[in-house]
């Protein structure tokens, strides 16, 4: 018996010890993929088509190990700059978000020589140009991401109420449905609206939102704020919590939003579109009652605005293997990969011509009238303030939540937004080192 | 100890100080010299020396005072919870009864779960919506309402308290229990001939033999409690109110990239963690050594 | 002065018995020590009499009450404890003054007794000091004196003597004496050294697995012990032991023979034979025991005894006696003492001892005593 223990363990290091060589019989590339909902999986289903043509094709054996990105934007933010700034070979293949072009620019692979003007001219415009500094491509964009409004197609038949067109209406009526849940029906927990509400990224976009919808004209770089208009922004922020949303919401992120909703104890959701599937999926609470529709807009007369979010690949100037990752970069961000990713989670292409697709709209019905939005969402200022952009999200959200929560009025917040907004913008267009400017 | 064995000595401690000065050492030596450049994360070589700048941005940033007026409320909070309910379950543990050996290792548990996880843990139970405690509170009747535990600026601080009291408290009543136990048993029984009352055998014979646990547990956590980051990280929604020195620091060093400014942060997390330290060992020493 | 009476007294750890059904009643303003082995109960029953155990069945009484809930405070008790059991972290005074704090005494009242106490004892100028600063003598004497100035009615020690060195014990044993005659308090003393137990008793209690196997004067034990563990338990060196085979019984005598073909006749009346029952029979065996100072260098008998030859295998000088030891002739051994000014003997010495008849303890085959009046007691040489 202890021989054969002793057998056993010099069998099991020897094997060990041989690992290395063995891997080194392949290529293993690296990629990072963000893991909220059924992204990860879509990629893993991905790249092991690619992996198996490939070995077809030219005989190479390619092991791609998945990197999980954690669920916060900007903890991946964090996590993708410590690795690009170290200039580490580690990773060959990086899931970035559209913010991030400017930081990027100087370490990665311009994708510009490895796609056609005819592929690239596929693609939303405004999807191209966020990613795109000083003509080089930086990223190439894999799935839009623009926040919607979700709602209960049962509850608000119940209450006899239509789908708001503006923020003061949806306060309206998701006050209204969140009383006569928790009086008439019982349900204590019921809210009417849940948003992103902890001070992250997420919240960034509902502020961008919420203050260019009523015309506050804070964000762009160049333009004259106008106080009142975010005023009046406020004060339909100030009056949300507790009659309409939950105190809770200053804490939720994606996921939380989600859960909410998804349980059921929510009339109106302000989220990304990736939550449709998941919450018609079969065994959901909400299965077959969900509707989604263009965020409200600040006044009849004005226009709904989205923040266009969404995320893309880029292939890493340190990578070992740049024509490998460039060529799975092309695999997974192609035609059909955009148009399964649709039908199977509803993510949003970034191609024009699957929203005209009967497949994708079959599944996806809500495509329709996002894709217009899509061509008119406006895009964060992360290119403009460049490395301040973070500061700045952290300040506008910390604000944000002090209206929310009632501990800044809303005159006190707009006059403290409008400030820092310039503050940054100032110090983002004097500073010695531009930071647009590759190094 | 004659030389040749002073030699030896220091071959059997050299490689565990190479160790400890390479991986504490040189971090916190590097930290001190960024502190004093304009370093930013992707731009590393290109950092330039600024002397003093960083900390007089700092000093003048309300931010940063609200982290440091957080961090030690959170302390001055938990720690006297933590080793007073500690206590309690250490007396508890002290006499031998039957199962006593199971109720120690579970009452392990909440230290020995990795505090990520149990952070994450409580964020859910916590949710205001379906979170588990607001609906044991709300059905039992003793809340009306579920309450934002993490959300609210004002409920998040003393739920974050909460927390770290449930983790910390088992580690305490380790350490305490550990100290109990050393004490000479035969005196508690001459008290009891002599017919003192078990309360003040507690306060004028137990309390005053623990005393040096007592202090060394609090040193122990106090410092741990200065430091504290997980649990603030995953609990709390970010806001000012919440903050604590470590976050500050980080938020600047990685959210931010701004490698010199954070340096600087963390130097003045440490001083300012080291200067309590000092303090509480001069006091407690004094202590000690009144009893000898 | 006070009464003492254990009735039927049990006492079991985990279906582990330590005390086994134990009468005792021990009155007046006596010293009564409790001696034994290791692990015989003795501390045991102290700590029952005490109040630090409740006894599994059974009562404790004291002064006629039964004491067996109250706690040791409120029995009159003071405890002097094995290692002593000072608060390390009070100075000698306060050591010697807590219990009278807790009971609410006066200050001036208190440091009248404490120092009377501490002058008792002679530790007055050590009062400021910590325990860790006294010496193993000097903390046996704050921890009596703590146990004095509470003037208890009943003083318990247990084996105070035990963690100090040799003459030390001898020291403290004289300073208890002393304090014996000046307290007269009732006082129960634990130990298990039987000179301890000698010198200080008014009366010896002996036990043995939890009961108790003889209880008297220490005279009494000595000079009659009831059965072969009190007689080879008491008296130092230990009492020789001889195995011999009962040859005749006659009216006025009982005629032994020993292994080496020695014979003794023992001077027994009918009646204190038939005392024992069932009654001996010819060819049991019973155990003949016989002090070391009782044996003397003989070659021939003048008086009724027998003589037993052997070799000497061990000698000790202990200078002012020396101890011999002689193996007999089918290996049992003999231990005399022999005084200052005999004549040393060299190992291999052939010698013939003496085996009076008058000085014989005879045990019977279960080791129970078989008395005799016309037994000598030991004072004569």
């Amino acid at each position: 018996m202890k021989h054969l223990c002793r057998f056993l363990f010099c069998a099991l290091a020897f094997a060990f010890g041989q690992a290395p060589l063995l891997a080194e019989a392949g290529v293993i590339l690296k990629m990072t993929c963000r893991a909220k909902g059924q992204e990860a999986e879509l990629c893993e289903a991905a790249i092991k088509e690619w992996a198996r043509k490939k070995k077809e094709e030219t005989g190479t054996d390619v092991k791609v190990e998945i990197i999980k990105l954690p669920q916060s934007s900007s903890e991946s933010y964090a996590f993708t700059q410590q690795l690009l700034g170290s200039q580490a070979e580690d990773v060959d293949i990086y899931q970035v978000d559209t913010t991030w072009s400017v930081f990027l620019a100087p370490h990665v692979v311009p994708l510009n020589a490895h796609f056609s003007p005819e592929e690239m001219a596929a693609h939303f415009p405004v999807a191209i140009q966020s990613n795109t500094i000083q003509g080089n491509l930086v990223a190439i964009p894999w799935y839009a991401d623009i926040d919607v409004l979700f709602y209960r197609l049962d509850v608000l038949e119940k209450r006899r109420a239509k789908p708001p067109t503006t923020w003061e209406e949806l306060a309206k009526t998701a006050q209204m449905i969140q009383d006569y849940e928790r009086r008439f029906d019982g349900n204590t927990r019921f809210c009417g609206y849940v948003f992103r509400g902890k001070s992250y990224e997420g919240l960034m976009c509902h502020v961008v939102e919420w203050i260019e919808s009523f015309g506050g004209n804070v964000f762009s770089p160049g333009s004259l704020p106008q106080e009142d208009r975010v005023i009046e922004a406020f004060t339909f922020l100030s009056e949300l919590i507790p009659k309409v949303s939950p105190p809770g919401v200053l804490n939720y992120t994606e996921e939380e939003v989600r859960g909410v909703f998804q349980l059921g104890e929510a009339a109106f959701a302000h989220n990304w579109p990736y939550m449709w599937a998941l919450a018609q999926m079969s065994g959901s609470p909400v299965e077959g009652k969900v509707g989604i529709t263009v965020l409200p807009r600040g006044k009849a007369d004005r226009e709904s605005v989205s923040v266009l979010g969404g995320w893309g690949l880029c292939v890493s100037k340190y990578s070992k293997h740049q024509d490998l990752a460039v060529d799975l970069v092309r695999w997974l961000t192609r035609h059909e990969e955009q148009k399964r990713r649709a039908v199977k989670a509803s993510y949003l292409p970034t191609i024009v011509t699957l929203y005209g697709d009967p497949e994708v709209l079959a599944k996806n019905p809500f495509f329709l009238p996002i894709s217009k939005a899509l061509s008119t969402a406006i895009v964060r200022p992360a290119a403009f303030f460049g490395r301040l952009y973070p500061q700045v999200s952290a300040a506008v959200t910390s604000i944000a939540q002090s209206v929310l929560s009632k501990e800044l009025t809303p005159a006190e917040g707009a006059k403290q937004l409008i400030q820092a907004v310039e503050t940054f913008k100032q110090r983002a267009q004097s500073s010695p080192e531009d930071p647009s400017a590759a190094s | 100890m004659s030389w040749s064995r002073e030699k030896t000595a220091w071959a059997f401690v050299a490689p565990c100080l190479f160790v400890l000065l390479s991986v504490a050492a040189w971090p916190l030596l590097r930290t001190i010299f960024l502190s004093f450049t304009d370093a930013q994360l992707e731009h590393m070589s290109g950092a330039k020396f600024i002397y003093w700048e960083n900390f007089k941005a700092l000093f003048s940033d309300k931010d940063w005072k609200q982290s440091v007026y957080n961090t030690l409320l959170f302390a001055a909070c938990s720690v006297p919870c933590e080793t007073l309910l500690g206590l309690f379950v250490a007396l508890a543990l002290h006499k031998p009864f039957k199962g006593r050996g199971l109720l120690r290792a579970a009452v392990l548990v909440p230290w020995a779960i990795p505090t990520i996880v149990s952070a994450r843990m409580w964020g859910w139970m916590l949710h205001d919506v379906y979170g588990i405690l607001n609906e044991l509170l709300v059905r039992v009747g003793i809340l009306s309402a579920p309450l934002p535990w993490t959300a609210s600026p004002e409920l998040s601080f003393w739920t974050i308290v909460m927390v770290d009291v449930w983790k910390t408290t088992p580690f305490m009543a380790l350490l305490l229990l550990a100290g109990l136990q050393s004490l000479p048993q035969d005196c508690f029984e001459a008290a009891l001939v002599d017919g003192v009352s078990k309360k003040r055998i507690f306060f004028r014979i137990t309390l005053p033999l623990l005393r040096p646990t007592l202090i060394v547990t609090l040193i122990f956590r106090t410092l741990e409690a200065l430091r504290i980051f997980d649990l603030v990280y995953i609990l709390s929604n970010g806001g000012p109110k919440t903050m604590t020195m470590s976050v500050y620091a980080r938020r600047y060093l990685v959210d931010y990239a701004n490698v010199g400014y954070g340096s600087a942060a963390a130097v003045c997390l440490s001083l300012i963690v080291a200067l309590i330290t000092i303090l509480y060992i001069n006091v407690g020493r004094h202590r000690i050594l009144e009893e000898r | 002065m006070s009464t003492i009476a254990l009735k039927n007294v049990t006492k079991s750890f985990r279906d582990h018995q330590i005390i086994s059904g134990i009468d005792l009643e021990l009155s007046g303003n006596a010293c009564t020590v409790l001696v034994g082995p290791s692990g015989c109960g003795k501390s045991t029953l102290l700590r029952l009499i005490c109040g630090l155990e409740e006894p599994t069945t059974g009562e404790v009484h004291i002064d006629g009450r039964c004491v067996n809930t109250l706690p040791p405070v409120e029995r009159g008790i003071a405890m002097v404890f094995q290692s002593y059991a000072l608060y390390p972290h009070m100075t000698v005074f306060d050591n010697m003054a807590f219990a009278l704090k807790i009971s609410g005494c006066s200050k001036t009242d208190i440091a009248q007794r404490v120092h009377k106490a501490a002058k008792t004892l002679n530790v007055e100028h050590l009062l400021d000091r910590k325990p860790k600063e006294l010496s193993g003598g000097q903390r046996q004497r704050v921890a009596i004196g703590r146990a004095i100035v509470r003037h208890p009615k009943i003083f318990l020690f247990d084996e105070p003597l035990s963690n100090l060195d040799a003459a030390l014990r001898v020291k403290m044993r004289h300073e208890l004496a002393r304090l014996k005659a000046e307290l007269k308090t009732t006082m129960i003393y634990v130990t298990h050294d039987q000179s301890e137990a000698m010198t200080l008793a008014d009366t010896i209690v002996v036990m043995r697995d939890g009961r108790i196997e003889q209880a008297g004067t220490p005279l009494s034990l000595y000079h009659h012990p009831e059965n072969l563990f009190v007689a080879g338990f008491i008296g130092s060196p230990t009492m020789n032991f001889l195995k011999a085979i009962v040859e005749k019984i006659q009216s006025q005598y009982l005629v032994l023979r020993f292994d080496s073909g020695e014979t003794l006749s023992i001077p027994i009346t009918r009646a204190e034979l038939s005392a024992r029952k069932p009654s001996l029979s010819l060819g049991e065996t019973i155990t003949v025991g016989i002090r070391p100072e009782d044996i003397k260098e003989e070659v021939s008998s003048t008086e009724d005894g027998a003589i037993f030859s052997g070799k000497v295998s061990l000698v000790e000088n202990l200078g002012n006696e020396t101890h011999v030891w002689v193996t007999l002739p089918g290996g049992a051994t003999l231990n005399l003492r022999q005084a200052k000014k005999d004549v040393p003997h060299a190992l291999g010495q052939e010698v013939a001892l003496l085996v009076r008849a008058a000085r014989c303890h005879i045990f019977d085959p279960q080791g129970k005593a078989i008395q005799r009046t016309q037994k000598e007691a030991a004072c004569s040489p």
